[in-house]
């Protein structure tokens, strides 16, 4: 059983919540907040063979990988929709909106 | 200083692979998204070039180019402009054939109760013209629906009638084993230009085990060559369907293709609805199903390296959608998902699904994915409660797993399978087989870009551009 914690004013709740899905599949996860760490801890499935050290690798990754996306959906947010607006919305509507 | 435009990102072998929201893609060292994000990519940076003119990074707040990148968008979408196109219509659950791997449920020959009845199929004609797509496919599905040429006749002659006055452009498919194909039913398509799409499993021994019949290859390739002499050659194409045996021999069946006269292969796994639930353990094949696909796709690029064309046609769509600007009509790789946006099944039971693999698991008992009777009206038919609920989780752009992958853009969603495997629509994508799948092919065909470019893509161009034409 691997227990990590987590620095939760580095790594957002949903960028936690995110890389935590994808070890669903091997690990059954539990999740305790202690003020401003959080402690997760990873208890294999029966059919896991996996080492800690290959989870805790994969694991750290994800989240990086999370926290990144995550910067580029907040920054790209308003945009994405603009960009659907203009792809999808009536024209004569939008352009009478923005005007 | 640069801004953001949206994007995805993953691991890629040893590299990174970004993919933008219109599907354009970059292979770039490890740690490009994160220099991004932290703005330390230079302007004197080749990179800085790439992200600029593939739309991953914009020198305004807007970018300069937001209307050809909506406009793009729209293209990549441009499967919801016309709505439900395909129109599948399962004339009778009877069948002269007992495939092992059958996903219908079909019946005996001698079943009574299976065939759809005249005043349903009339009024499912109806209802599909009610569509605002501007090309129909009706796709005559059974059973097998040459038993029952009059109600293909009835459906056409429907069809025709209305049209006078609809003036849609209309494609007829019949989906047949080719076993029995009368003079009745060959008059009948050639009179109304009905293309064949029929299924051939591979060589003789491989087919013949699967059918549950000692003569069904003979018949099927007699039934395949006398639908080519009456039609043409190009109203003939053929499926296959990869059973549990047929993983062990890739090259043969797609010799076998090649042996009669067929220039392509769609290959296609087994998917977990009637007999074919039998097969009690899917993680172990779907590791060989992609093992599988490996092997048969590397071996038809050495064919179509000696010069002979031979294409993959699954492997075509996935390629569509990373290199062109354009959709693809298979509505299992779309978001919003194919169920009622791109095709309906009108069942021979009166019962109206969302999609083929729908009415499959009505054949189990379960009515999930029941619409209504084809009696209803067209409205709570198509917009509904229960086509409501389904929108819930049919985009990958908005469901877990699938809203943060890079390979989003070439992938679809699915809640029927996720329902009939996870038991629920909204789906698991760790514990998918059908995401492992795709994802594993996905893959493998962007490493066959990546690392064998100047090999591959001359051949992948011409598949693309031989559809296109």
């Amino acid at each position: 059983m691997l227990t990590l914690t987590i620095d939760i004013t580095i790594f957002s709740d949903e960028v936690i919540s995110k890389a935590v899905y994808w070890e669903t599949n091997q690990y059954i996860v539990s999740r305790q907040l202690n003020g401003k760490t959080e402690t997760l801890t990873f208890e294999p499935k029966p059919q896991c063979t996996e080492n800690e050290a290959a989870l805790k690798e994969r694991f750290l990754t994800r989240l990086n990988d999370f926290k990144v996306q995550q910067i580029v959906d907040n920054e790209t947010k308003d945009l994405r929709t603009i960009l659907y607006i203009k792809a999808f919305a009536n024209n004569d509507d939008f352009e009478a909106i923005t005007e | 200083m640069y801004y953001l435009l949206p994007f995805r990102f993953e691991r890629f072998e040893d590299s990174e692979l970004l993919v933008n929201e219109v599907g354009d893609y970059l292979f770039c060292p490890q740690g490009t998204a994160a220099r991004i994000v932290n703005r330390e990519i230079s302007k004197d940076e080749e990179l800085y070039h790439d992200l600029l003119a593939n739309f991953f990074i914009s020198p305004t707040p807007i970018p300069p180019t937001i209307d050809i990148l909506a406009a793009r968008l729209r293209t990549k979408k441009a499967f919801l402009d016309s709505f439900t196109a395909l129109h599948i219509f399962v004339l009778t659950l009877r069948c002269n054939q007992n495939c092992v791997y059958c996903q219908a449920t079909s019946q005996q020959e001698c079943a009574h109760g299976k065939d759809m009845k005249l005043p349903d199929l009339l009024k499912a004609v109806e209802l599909m013209f009610r569509s605002p797509s501007e090309h129909l496919t009706m796709e005559f599905q059974g059973g097998e629906p040459s038993l029952v040429p009059h109600l293909i006749r009835a459906a056409i002659e429907k069809a025709e009638a209305l049209n006078q006055t609809a003036h849609k452009t209309l494609t007829y498919v019949l989906c047949t084993n080719s076993v029995h194909l009368t003079d009745e039913v060959l008059t009948l398509c050639k009179q109304f230009n009905i293309l064949i799409s029929t299924s051939l499993d591979g060589p003789r021994n491989l087919h013949n085990s699967n059918r549950g019949k000692i003569d069904s290859y003979e018949k099927v390739v007699a039934g395949i060559a006398l639908a080519r002499q009456t039609l043409g050659e190009d109203k003939v194409s053929a499926l296959m369907t990869t059973s549990v045996p047929a993983l062990d021999y890739p090259k043969e069946i797609v010799d076998a293709y090649r042996e009669n006269g067929f220039r392509s292969i769609f290959i296609r796994a087994l998917n977990p609805y009637g007999l074919a639930t039998e097969n009690n353990d899917w993680e172990a094949y779907t590791t060989r199903f992609i093992e599988f696909y490996k092997q048969m796709l590397d071996y038809i690029i050495e064919i179509n390296k000696s010069g002979e064309l031979f294409v993959e046609e699954f492997t075509r769509l996935i390629l569509q959608k990373i290199l062109t600007p354009f959709p693809i009509g298979f509505v299992d790789l779309q978001s919003p998902a194919g169920i009622v946006n791109s095709v309906v099944v009108y069942n021979y039971d009166g019962g109206v699904y969302a999609s083929d693999e729908s009415r499959m698991l009505a054949e189990a008992g379960d009515y999930t994915f029941r619409l209504g009777n084809i009696s209803d009206t067209y409205e709570s038919l198509f917009y509904g409660e229960k086509a409501q609920h389904f929108a819930d989780c049919w985009a990958t752009e908005t469901i877990a797993g699938c809203s943060d992958c890079a390979l989003q853009s070439y992938c679809g969603a699915d809640p029927v399978r996720n329902y009939s495997t996870q038991g629920s629509m909204y789906g698991h994508r760790p514990t998918s087989l059908l995401c492992r799948k795709y994802k594993a092919i996905i893959e493998h065909i962007l490493s066959l870009l990546k690392n064998r470019n100047e090999e591959v893509m001359p051949i992948f161009t011409q598949w693309i551009k031989g559809r296109n034409a």
